[in-house]
């Protein structure tokens, strides 16, 4: 041992236990059903020797056994299953163990012990009962409908003694209900009281499936309750039901529901039938046997009329009663089926009665609904039926519980037994595409779902089971977890759907399909999600309305779907672009996926590449669902087109189709707004988005950005704390703290920013970048190009080479501005040989305008012209200001000024904001005024710089803010007022006092001062 | 730019469900970014093999720590991928391979040297132990570079293994019975079950069968932690053996 040793273990031993399994030890490892089924010759149960197998069951196979210590006996070992989890069996078993020790009852087996062998297979040890089911035992002995009657009455005795001590059976069929001869009379025992219950049996977890999979189970008898949660809530009514089914055979030899066509229909169909069909009659039934009624009624010492006739009267009604959907009409108790069956005996009453014709009318309704509102729409004239039936419709959905259009909902990772793993995550996807087209449902989204996780101390991307997903509904206040499974049985898929009221368990709702192979299985879960949105609230008519179907909604592949949903599990943009990028070539037609590539490529600062993601997602976008289609266009219009008016429509249509979904909010207050220059609703959309989704961090900052370009500081404060307080973190916080602390002129405070975001990747670039701006605000343009060098290099390092581009713009700008001519072109060229993007464009261009490079400039007009027609900030903001400077060049100072006319409205935009670097507001005035000093309008051009000092929440660092107080020097100079003048141009010096002292503006600027 | 969709918004590392090498190997560009993820959390995980390499070849402590760092730059920077190499099928040979040629060429470690090199991996263990705590208290006798590598490779997974097993027992909620069992996992050793079973109130039986689990569960994480490490699932037996052969000689 020692420093070799993980956790203390000696290494070499450690290596030697992987190859165990593969070295053949004995502990193999690899076990299959057939070395379960083949005996147990190299297992251990213990004191229990094997004898001989006494039969199969769905869930495993049961010996006869001897065991030896501390007395000699014979028992019956049922071996469980593999597959299923062990521990889970110990465990429910040990706590129904002491219910199960209180039992005693003749004729109840008793349960004697239960343990794990090594292999792990669970086994329990029972009382063995040499007995044949009860209805084998009937028919041999051609026992009269009295006798089978007594015989039934004694095990409904069995059963009520278990529930008086609080064990229910759940799996109550005629091979657990065993009979034998004791001084020749027939003693009926019920067997496997507690291993049902231990082993999960209704689950939808294996066991149930491979159950009906392998067509062993006995659907027959199980209660709809049963084939409706799977995992419900079962009761001891679940039992009468069982008891029904048992009484029904007993009586007419046939099951309610022909074995052979439960199964053939498939297990979906199976199990709708066990929740949904009405037993038929036991007359009707046994009029529908044919020639076999002979032998049924010979086994019953009586002959097909008379049978027909005994059956059609109060034992009809005793088994419509037990066999009742509804729990609630059913017997309340075994005790009450016993007590009705002695009232038949002894020719009293019975408690059971045809049902009422208005009860009739309801099941009939429920049963036929749509034909019920036509009929009931079209037949006007009975009215009264109308209203009936209306009200009785009305009455029995509103009874059930449904969602609000205010709830959220969690969605719970997919069961899924088929070991295929391309439905890991694929069918939680599936289902939430479906989902999210709903106006009426909420889903709580992936971030907070991931931030939810980490206050769970569980990784973002831990598993979400049901146990997990319903700790995250309760955490997030949602009212519901929908639970899913996906199972195969054959070929055939078998997928179950769930929505559990996460805060007292309870099911809202439940829907299955089946998909006879995998190429169904997305069009069977679509069909799913539509029902399930009805079944918890939305309206039908919304449901028809955004209902795109999930293949043409998403894709065809299911491969193609797995690499989305991974990638949207994916939290750095690498891995995820990298799944993205794997479902477009599994699916070149996956709209969805390609825009998601376009915006992560965004978010990394790649908009020509993004960008073209982005149109093909727009081109594919009938290959999306409902709100899919508006988010598509959204960002098309808004990356692609850059026309913000058409990004704002989409927006607004999004929103009122989708009035619970933040993300149109959010866009508009992130992107839209801040280019439109419209701040207000910058701060309105924020809020509206943190009022849906208060727990998702970019609204504040967008909040907080908002308040700080109106000047409202504080409030942007307070944007940050309310973020703070609800513990969210967002990597655009440290660049808007850093704005904030600029305008606050806290030296401290950005520089505590800087150290905040240092080596963070993509945001210590921006950072470096503003501090680049900062130090060129105060003129120190040595240390503001070493700065850019930094921020360029760091955003290099990340490969974000279009930011990193858009830093050298801007800094070529910044000395055009300056009058360093030359290192401007330098700049500006290196800019325009790693980026086309339309920001470097336009800094290279008015660069060059500054410069003096009419021609250089001319072109990239040109460019930006040819590419964005109908963009927005390209024709209204950056191209007048542009051509304004060429015009004063010329000096054209009137052409100019109508020129700028256009930019009016948008000057006050900012095209990049929030977290990533921006710069470009007011430039449009800043070029207005000066036009106004070539035009010798003083006055006019003093308004417009100190409209660049009024907005500095956003002008902020930007070289203009500086530059401004320059040019109210000299426009002041211009209408003659020297003092106004005098202390502007000192206002520029004192910002300036620690300058480079050769900047070419700083040198006019003191020779002008010196003039004055 | 911004946009609604900020997905990113969580800092957290990513989770590769396909196994990293392969993704860096399929990539075929090392510096697409995917790549790079998948190299800086193999780094990440096996950053001391090659630390104590550099150590043994004689290198200082600060010098073998910049260079372990260049040299992940130089990984990261695609220097090496882009060479058709057999050894590219494991992480290991290559890295391995890589790291020789990178301390053969002076000229490159001089400047990396000069530079100061930045820090792609902490070069820390979770437990806070320094690279050169651990290498002080690597054995004295005098095996080479080479094996020291190969050595601390081997030992590296198993901690990793090791790691995450735990790190599942403490997602449910029961470190103490990691430690408790984890002598299970040693080989064929008979340990005594009752008296466990007792100490930890369930049944033998029980016991037996969370062995049981622990051991398969050890079993797939060790082959999950190789398979991060070959371009080729076939591969990870033959490596998984090799590892083996590594750690059980003389």
């Amino acid at each position: 041992m020692g420093s070799d040793d993980p956790a203390g273990l000696c290494h070499k031993c450690l290596m030697q236990g992987v190859f165990e399994s593969s070295l053949g030890g004995h502990d193999s490892g690899i076990e299959t059903v057939d070395t379960v089924t083949a005996g147990f010759s190299d297992d251990d149960f213990g004191r229990y020797h094997i004898l001989r197998p006494l039969g199969e069951g769905g869930m495993g196979t049961v010996y006869l056994a001897e065991q030896r210590e501390p007395i000699r006996r014979f028992v019956a070992l049922k071996v469980v299953k593999l597959g299923m989890d062990t521990g889970q069996v110990l465990a429910r078993f040990a706590n129904e163990r002491q219910a199960l020790a209180i039992m005693d009852h003749p004729s109840i087996a008793r349960i004697f012990d239960a343990g794990a062998t090594p292999k792990g297979r669970p086994y329990f040890v029972m009382e063995y009962i040499a007995g044949v089911p009860i209805t084998q035992y009937c028919d041999r002995r051609r026992m009269t409908i009295g006798q089978r009657l007594e015989v039934f009455l004694s095990v409904c005795r069995a059963v009520q003694h278990a529930h008086q001590k609080g064990v229910i059976h759940r799996d109550l069929k005629p091979s657990n209900v065993l009979v034998m001869e004791q001084e020749e009379k027939p003693v009926a025992k019920v067997i496997d009281f507690g291993i049902a219950k231990a082993t999960d049996q209704w689950a939808v977890e294996k066991t149930l499936l491979t159950q009906f999979g392998q067509m062993v189970g006995t659907p027959e008898y199980a209660s709809p309750e049963q084939a409706e949660v799977m995992t419900g809530e079962v009761d001891e009514r679940s039992d009468v039901y069982s008891l029904g089914v048992i009484l029904y055979e007993l009586l007419i030899g046939v099951v309610p529901f022909d074995p052979t066509k439960l199964r053939r229909e498939g297990l979906a169909e199976m199990l709708r039938i066990v929740r949904e069909e009405e037993a038929p009659s036991l007359s009707r039934k046994l009029s529908a046997m044919g020639a076999a009624t002979a032998d049924i009624a010979s086994q019953r010492q009586t002959d097909p009329a008379s049978l027909r006739r005994l059956v059609d009267g109060d034992l009809n009604w005793i088994t419509v009663k037990a066999l009742e959907k509804v729990r609630e009409r059913r017997y309340a108790s075994v005790a009450e089926l016993g007590s009705d069956i002695e009232r038949y005996v002894e020719r009293r009453p019975v408690l059971a009665s045809p049902p009422s014709g208005l009860y009739r009318a309801r099941k009939f309704v429920r049963r036929h609904r749509p034909a019920v509102f036509g009929a009931a729409a079209g037949l006007v004239f009975i009215a009264f039926a109308g209203l009936t039936v209306w009200s009785l419709v009305h009455r029995n959905t509103s009874s059930r519980p449904k969602l609000t259009d205010r709830d959220t909902i969690v969605l719970a990772d997919f069961t899924n037994t088929t070991r295929d793993a391309v439905f890991d995550d694929t069918l939680r996807q599936g289902l939430a595409v479906q989902l999210e087209q709903s106006p009426f449902l909420s889903l709580i989204s992936d971030q907070q779902i991931q931030q939810t996780l980490g206050l769970m101390g569980q990784k973002p991307d831990a598993r979400l089971t049901p146990e997990v997903a319903r700790e995250l509904c309760q955490r997030t206040a949602s009212a519901a977890v929908l639970n899913g499974s996906i199972a195969q049985i054959g070929n055939p898929y078998l997928l179950t759907v769930k929505a559990v009221n996460c805060s007292n368990g309870a099911t809202l709702a439940s829907t299955e399909a089946a998909a006879s192979d995998k190429d169904h299985v997305l069009d069977a879960l679509g069909k799913m999600a539509s029902e399930m949105r009805h079944k918890l609230g939305e309206s039908l008519s919304t449901v028809q309305k955004f209902d795109t179907p999930l293949e043409e909604a998403t894709t065809p592949s299911l491969e193609a779907l797995k690499a989305l949903s991974s990638g949207k599990r994916a939290t750095s943009p690498p891995v995820a672009i990298t799944f993205y990028k794997r479902a477009v070539e599994l699916d070149p037609n996956f709209a969805v996926a390609y825009a998601w590539l376009g915006i992560w490529h965004t978010s990394i600062g790649e908009p020509t590449i993004a960008a073209g993601y982005t149109q093909k997602a727009y081109e594919l976008r009938d290959h999306a669902s409902e709100p899919e289609r508006y988010f598509v266009s959204a960002i098309y219009y808004k990356e692609v087109l850059g026309n913000l008016e058409k990004a704002e429509q989409a927006c607004r249509l999004w929103m009122q189709a989708y009035p619970r979904s933040e993300v149109p909010h959010i866009y508009l207050a992130g992107g839209i707004y801040p280019a439109m220059g419209r701040y207000d609703g910058v701060i309105a959309e924020a809020r509206e988005a943190v009022r849906l989704k208060p727990d998702y961090p970019a609204p504040y900052v967008f909040l907080m950005d908002g308040y700080m370009a109106l000047n409202r500081f504080d409030e942007a404060k307070s944007a940050y704390r309310q973020a703070i307080e609800r513990k969210m973190y967002h990597h655009y916080y440290p660049a808007s703290l850093y704005h904030l602390a600029f305008l606050q002129n806290d030296a401290a405070g950005m520089k505590q920013q800087l150290t905040v975001s240092a080596g963070q990747l993509g945001v210590e670039n921006t950072l470096l970048a503003y501090e680049s701006d900062t130090s060129a605000y105060y003129g120190r343009v040595r240390e503001s190009e070493e700065l850019t060098r930094r921020a360029m290099e760091s955003a290099e390092r990340f490969d974000e080479k279009e930011i990193s581009a858009n830093y050298s713009a801007t800094s070529g700008l910044r000395d055009a501005l300056f009058g360093n001519a030359g290192e401007a072109r330098r700049r500006a060229s290196v800019a325009v040989a790693h980026s086309t993007g339309v920001d470097v464009l336009y800094a290279s261009a008015l660069a060059s305008a500054y410069n003096g490079d009419t021609g250089r400039a001319e072109t990239l007009i040109k460019e930006l012209n040819k590419r964005f027609p109908e963009g927005t900030t390209v024709q209204f903001n950056y191209l007048p200001t542009i051509r304004a400077k060429l015009a004063l060049n010329r000096g054209d100072s009137s052409g100019a000024l109508e020129t700028l006319q256009a930019a009016l409205p948008y000057e006050l935009g900012t095209t990049t904001f929030s977290g990533e670097y921006t710069w470009n507001g007011l430039y449009p005035a800043f070029v207005r005024g000066e036009a106004y000093l070539a035009a010798h309008q003083g006055n006019e051009a003093t308004a417009e710089f100190l409209k660049i000092l009024d907005h500095r929440g956003i002008v902020w660092n930007s070289p203009i803010g500086a530059l401004a107080h320059l040019q109210i020097g000299r426009a002041y100079a211009l209408s003659g007022d020297k003092i106004k003048a005098k202390s502007a141009y000192e206002d520029f010096f004192t910002l300036w006092k620690d300058a480079d002292p050769d900047i070419p503006i700083l040198k006019s600027a003191r020779a002008e001062y010196g003039k004055l | 730019m911004t946009n609604g969709q900020t997905v990113h918004t969580l800092p957290g590392s990513p989770q590769f469900p396909t196994t990293r090498w392969t993704l860096v190997v399929a990539a075929g560009d090392p510096q697409r970014k995917d790549a790079r993820s998948a190299l800086v959390s193999l780094c990440e995980n096996y950053w001391y093999p090659l630390y104590a390499y550099l150590r043994r070849r004689g290198h200082a402590p600060d010098q073998a720590q910049d260079l372990t760092q260049e040299f992940f730059m130089r990984v990261l920077e695609g220097r090496y991928l882009d060479r058709v190499d057999p050894e590219k099928g494991r992480f290991r040979s290559f890295i391995l391979t890589s790291l020789k040629f990178f301390a053969a060429d002076e000229q490159d470690r001089q400047r990396a040297q000069k530079r100061g090199g930045g820090a792609i991996v902490s070069l820390e263990f979770s437990s806070g132990e320094s690279g050169e705590e651990r290498y002080q208290r690597e054995p004295g006798h005098d095996d080479t570079p080479d094996r020291i590598f190969e050595r601390r490779w081997a030992l590296s997974m198993l901690e990793r293994v090791m790691e995450r097993l735990r790190e599942e027992f403490v997602q449910h909620g029961s470190p103490e019975n990691f430690e408790r069992m984890k002598v299970f996992l040693l080989g064929q050793s008979e340990a005594p079950y009752a008296d466990l079973a007792r100490e930890m109130t369930t049944s033998e039986g029980a016991l037996k069968v969370a062995i049981h689990r622990l051991r398969k569960r050890y079993r797939e994480l060790f082959r999950q932690e190789i398979a991060d490490t070959v371009a080729d699932p076939a591969e990870v037996e033959a490596e998984l053996r090799y590892l083996a052969a590594v750690l059980t000689r003389k």
